[in-house]
């Protein structure tokens, strides 16, 4: 083994791992951000959320605003509608791994279907100011009730 | 009594070289005592955090005060100055060089953190500084929540010490580039980390300074950068500081490295393996690091395919050569015999610290784990590991220089210890955060939003503890055994020349090499130095607070004479280093003995000994110094690019800007039309007049050079016609008008440098031929004319090509 | 000029390191599994399923009741809820198994009242029915010591008559302000559950 190998292998080798796992999470990528795991023939159902210094406002298609909960059925499909009226903030939903930052401005979609019913926590995971951590959220998900 | 006025008269000896020397060791020394003192600030905010996330009785404001200055101080204040001061001490005695290139400016850069550092130190005293030490906006413009002038007050210290470390990077190229004896590949390694890192100050810090001027104008003057009500965009201050940010934290990280690669090798005894692979890495991680790479703090907030492949594909290639290093590092083991010192475990601790922290990493470019980690203390815990890691490379060359330093050695096994407890502790706090965040904590809480999260914080709490003593038990022994340490014996403290690794090319002919010694160890006869770098240093927060008071209060009568009094200070320094000489029947400041002092910049030769005719040493002179004024000239495009790039980002890439883009019109036919004909044909007679003045047609320089310079300042007064009766909007009405205004004024006020680069070249002229001020005064003064081309274009007359995209919806493989 | 420190300081120091960074480890750990279970078992109890049927022990007819003083939400609260919106229902004669935590740095405990007023009105439960069991504090000092910042503890009752209890927090005005859930122990309820309007 020449010394110049040992280098060359490392080079080669790390190229060939990072090659694979950024392959598969290009993949994963695009399918989270387009939409991907949706079912075809569903339309998805979009939900304004409102992100403010410092609660959470979420606004449902029939124009319901709800404050800091927000309910929707397991299975089916939403877009989570995301913006900030104040400061940047962003919405992380725990227990499914997923956050954007809500920008003042833009207005950013969360793809989300959730199959097991349950509570899942919401927190703000951009620093919006002292009450940053107090911006606490529930998702809701209940048995969808029709087919 | 006796006692006690030798101890005075030390103290006053002491102080007079602090204020007045310009030596690169001396220099060296005060960086890191400077660091030191700012790591005691910034742990004692650590521990209002600490104690804020353990027992919940401290309050959310405090919290975020100390959490923004606990990221400011470590980073800019310890880390940097850290490194600069290991930089100053080690190079010119590892190269050769007698001093740094520039020693007055590098004194300046030394002095400009006393203000930096006291104006930080205080901002939570005048305002609340709940920001962050990236100080996102809009968050860090709201004057509601960050009232009061703290946040101006941190601006005003970043712009200044950015200022420092820029100058700093230049003078480091320039003396590894010039100054040195060892070939290229012969340089030690901590000399090729050093090297990577100064260009990368250069080009890194003023696009740092571009954004905190947008931040300071938005909160001061009602500029609309980050409102998206008025076109502004929040992503434009995330886009302008990570371009900073992400080259910033190799600037703190390649140093670090450079170090491990001197101290490893001579802990095993043998030639550190891969030695060439080790050097260039160092320039493949800096030139990665300024390409793209920073949009990947960005995943969550921006939604675009092309920009997260582009930044995720080079972040993770950043990963092969920072592989490459640790194999190296650990390869050096092999076939080599580890001595167990405090240094050495620190090492190892280092490259452990480095593995784990690097690994941590990798997540983070998989975009789907960062919409997982980011905004978590899996962020926190990646980059504790990180600084950790950075903080051990400090103390292990601490540890080992510290005999040269101080002629005295430290108790062997204390330093075993501390470092044992530093390092264990180390990776106890950044293992803690790492899990918690991956279980979800998010970052910048002050207190657990679920109590499963809070026993972590107890761990980290023991990790922390656990480090404190380390690092107490590290600087205790250190400063014990300053005062009553053995004495070294022999001038080779670790037995490293004798087997062959030197750790000096100035090797040392006495120790200790301490503060006032010369670069080996001797007591210099004359110790030649000023007060004038140390003095405009420390009054470096002048234009920024006189500013402050103009804008935010209105207070002209108290914020223009600051500004006037600074300029009357640098200008008296210009005027002591470079016209006293001139009219030698004028006392000036001059030590005995004829010593001909190095000026502010430049060399000792000062014109011609003939003012008549040009001579071949002259013209050498000449062309030496055009790289210099390149390497300035770099910076500067730096710092319009962070301008121009954020305007253009703002009319192609964002949303709420087009509106106001579209109504927006500048006449450019009439004056300013006619001023941008006398500015770029201002060109011609400065090109002239420097290729006379080469040729040695000296009327015929000064006469076109005062051409030049009276076509510029019709220019000036074009433009203050103009802003003042044509131009009819105000800057403050949304994104593009703010845009124009500032563009356009920065540009105006670079004329205002060319033109000062000009007077002072022509009244030199005026006794001496003056070939360094010359090249920077045309040179300068040509990249003037080509910065107003692009502004020019852009600006007045909205040329298509620089708005190809139209920004839509947001769609996610939109361009 | 001081001795030099010998090499076996180093070493304690090392193995002194080691065992703090182990058991801190496996402290951590430890807790976090506590509260995690807790948690779950609060997330539960918050949903806005309205019956939930509640852990039970049929052979020895024990039923088991964990009532958790959230940190978010109302201050006063079990489970995130106040003012009796919680209902325990559980068979009358059974075994109550009731474990108590208080993830709030506000000291709380949690008291089996046989209430004789439909809802608190006094700074002192006493006075307001009869403490039959008192977790978290003594007999002597409910109205003002307790449970904080992620404490817990249990106790067993047994054999608890047919009848409308509260369970309440004892510190002084704390029930009054809200901190109360029902519990009915009746004949006609054959598996216990929990109910929240």
């Amino acid at each position: 083994m020449t010394r110049l190998s040992i280098e060359v292998i490392t080079m080669i080798g790390a190229a060939l791992i990072l090659a694979v796992l950024g392959g598969i999470a290009f993949h994963d990528l695009i399918m989270i951000d387009t939409g991907g795991y949706f079912p075809h023939n569903e339309k998805p159902e979009v939900i304004r959320v409102i992100a403010k210094q410092y609660v959470w406002e979420f606004i449902y298609p029939n124009g319901t605003v709800s404050y800091d909960k927000v309910v929707i059925q397991a299975g089916k499909p939403y877009i989570f509608n995301l913006t900030s009226a104040d400061v940047i903030h962003a919405m992380y939903i725990v227990q499914l791994g997923y956050k954007l930052e809500a920008i003042p401005g833009y207005y950013y979609p969360l793809y989300i279907i959730v199959n097991k019913p349950g509570v899942y926590n919401i927190y703000c995971a951009e620093f919006c100011g002292p009450g940053h951590y107090t911006m606490i959220g529930e998702l809701i998900v209940v048995n969808s009730t029709a087919g | 009594m006796r006692i006690m006025s030798s101890v005075a008269h030390k103290i006053k000896e002491v102080l007079k070289i602090a204020f007045t020397t310009t030596n690169a060791s001396d220099i060296g020394i005060m960086y890191i005592t400077l660091g030191i003192i700012s790591l005691i600030i910034g742990s004692v905010e650590a521990t209002v955090m600490r104690t804020q996330l353990t027992f919940n009785n401290i309050g959310p404001t405090t919290y975020y005060d100390a959490l923004t200055l606990h990221g400011i101080f470590m980073i800019f204040f310890v880390v940097m100055p850290l490194s600069a001061g290991l930089a100053n001490y080690l190079v010119p005695r590892m190269i050769g060089a007698h001093d740094l290139y520039w020693p007055k400016i590098n004194a300046l850069s030394f002095w400009i953190l006393v203000p930096a550092v006291t104006l930080t130190a205080i901002s939570p005293l005048v305002g609340v500084v709940n920001a962050g030490w990236y100080m996102y906006a809009p968050l860090s413009v709201d004057l509601q929540v960050n009232s009061g002038i703290g946040m101006d007050v941190i601006e005003i210290a970043l712009i200044i010490a950015g200022i420092s470390s820029t100058l700093t990077g230049i003078n480091f190229i320039l003396t590894i580039t010039r100054l040195k004896k060892v070939p290229y590949f012969k340089m030690p390694l901590f000399v090729w980390a050093f090297f990577s890192t100064a260009i990368l100050l250069m080009i890194a810090l003023p696009p740092l300074t571009a954004g905190l001027a947008m931040a300071f104008l938005e909160r001061n003057w009602g500029f609309q950068f980050f409102n998206a009500h008025a076109g502004g965009n929040p992503l434009l201050w995330q886009n302008v500081f990570w371009f900073f940010g992400h080259p910033e934290v190799y600037i703190l990280m390649l140093p670090a490295m450079g170090l491990i690669g001197e101290i490893l090798p001579r802990s095993v005894g043998r030639q550190i393996y891969g030695y060439k692979a080790l050097a260039l890495s160092s320039f493949a991680i800096a030139f990665l690091s300024a390409m793209g790479v920073w949009m990947h703090h960005m995943f969550t907030s921006i939604f675009n395919f092309w920009a997260d492949a582009v930044a995720s594909a080079i972040t993770m290639a950043i990963a092969i050569p920072s592989g490459v290093k640790v194999v190296n590092w650990t390869a050096t083991f092999y076939q080599g015999k580890l001595r167990v010192t405090g240094y050495s475990i620190l090492t190892i601790g280092f490259i452990a610290l480095f593995l784990v922290g690097g690994i941590t990493g990798v997540l983070f470019p998989l975009i789907p784990l960062d919409y997982d980690l980011n905004g978590t203390y899996a962020v926190v815990g990646h980059f504790h590991y990180m600084v950790f890691a950075i903080i051990v490379a400090f103390l292990a060359a601490l540890l080992y220089y510290f005999p040269y330093f101080t002629g005295k050695m430290y108790d062997m096994e204390l330093s075993k210890s501390g470092a044992i407890m530093t390092v264990a502790g180390a990776f106890v706090i950044a293992t803690g955060m790492f899990v918690e965040g991956v279980l979800g904590m998010p970052r910048r809480y002050a207190w657990v939003p679920s109590m499963i999260y809070y026993p972590f914080q107890i761990l980290i709490d023991v990790g922390g503890v656990i480090m404190g003593i380390g690092l107490v038990l590290i600087f205790g022994n250190l400063l014990y055994s300053w005062v009553k340490g053995k004495r070294v014996e022999s001038l080779d403290p670790w037995g490293v020349e004798v087997i062959g690794l030197p750790d000096f090319y100035i090797k040392p002919v006495a120790l200790p090499l301490t503060f006032g010694r010369a670069m080996d160890g001797s007591i210099p006869e004359h110790r030649h130095g000023t007060f004038l770098p140390a003095l405009l240093g420390i009054l470096m927060f002048l234009p920024g607070l006189g500013f402050l008071y103009i804008l935010r209060f209105g207070l002209l009568d108290v914020g223009l004479p600051m500004i006037l009094a600074f300029l009357a200070v640098g200008g008296y320094w210009v005027y002591n280093d470079y016209f006293k000489e001139l009219y030698p029947s004028v006392p000036s400041i001059r030590p005995p003995g004829g010593f001909e002092m190095t000026k502010m910049a430049g060399s000792p030769f000062s014109g011609s000994s003939n003012p008549l005719s040009v001579t071949t040493e002259g013209i050498q002179k000449a062309i030496q110094t055009r790289t210099i004024v390149l390497y300035l000239i770099i910076a500067e495009i730096f710092l319009f690019g962070g301008f121009i790039g954020g305007y253009l980002y703002t009319i192609n890439w964002t949303p709420a800007a087009q509106p106001y883009l579209a109504s927006f019109h500048v006449d450019w036919y009439g004056l300013p039309l006619a001023m941008t004909i006398i500015l770029l044909s201002s060109s011609i007679p400065s090109h002239f007049a420097y290729d006379s003045l080469l040729k040695g047609k000296l009327k015929r320089f000064k006469y076109l050079g005062l051409v030049t310079f009276l076509m510029g300042l019709t220019f000036l007064s074009g433009q203050m016609y103009e802003f003042t009766h044509i131009i009819h909007f105000t800057p403050q009405e949304n994104i593009v008008t703010s845009f124009f205004f500032t563009i356009v004024w920065l540009h105006g006020f670079h004329v205002i440098m060319g033109l000062t680069l000009w007077a002072f070249t022509l009244l030199r002229a005026r006794r001496i031929i003056p070939y360094e001020a010359s090249t920077a005064a045309s040179y300068y003064w040509h990249f003037v004319d080509g910065i107003w081309v692009i502004v020019f274009t852009m600006l007045y007359l909205q040329l298509p090509f620089y708005h190809p995209f139209t920004p839509g919806q947001i769609s996610f493989f939109g361009i | 000029m001081r001795k030099a420190v010998s090499p076996t300081f180093t070493a304690i120091i090392a193995i002194v390191v080691a065992i703090v960074i182990v058991g801190a480890a496996v402290y951590t750990y430890q807790q976090f599994l506590m509260y995690s279970s807790k948690t779950s078992a609060a997330i539960t109890t918050t949903s806005t399923t309205p019956k939930h049927t509640l852990p039970y022990n049929p052979t020895n007819k024990t039923v088991f009741i964990t009532l958790v003083t959230l940190s978010s939400g109302p201050t006063f609260n079990f489970n995130g809820t106040d003012f009796g919106a919680m209902v325990i229902y559980v068979p009358a004669g059974w075994n109550l198994y009731i474990t108590y935590v208080n993830q709030q740095s506000l000291p709380h405990n949690l008291n089996l009242v046989a209430n004789d007023t439909p809802t608190p009105n006094s700074a002192n439960i006493a006075d307001d029915g009869k403490i039959l069991l008192t977790i978290g504090a003594t007999t002597s000092d409910y109205q003002s010591s307790g449970l904080m910042s992620g404490q817990s503890a249990s106790e067993l009752y047994s054999d608890i008559p047919a009848g409308i209890y509260w369970l309440c927090c004892g510190i002084a005005g704390h029930a009054e302000s809200g901190m109360w859930v029902v519990l009915v122990a009746s004949p006609n309820v054959t598996t216990p559950y929990v109910v929240i309007s």
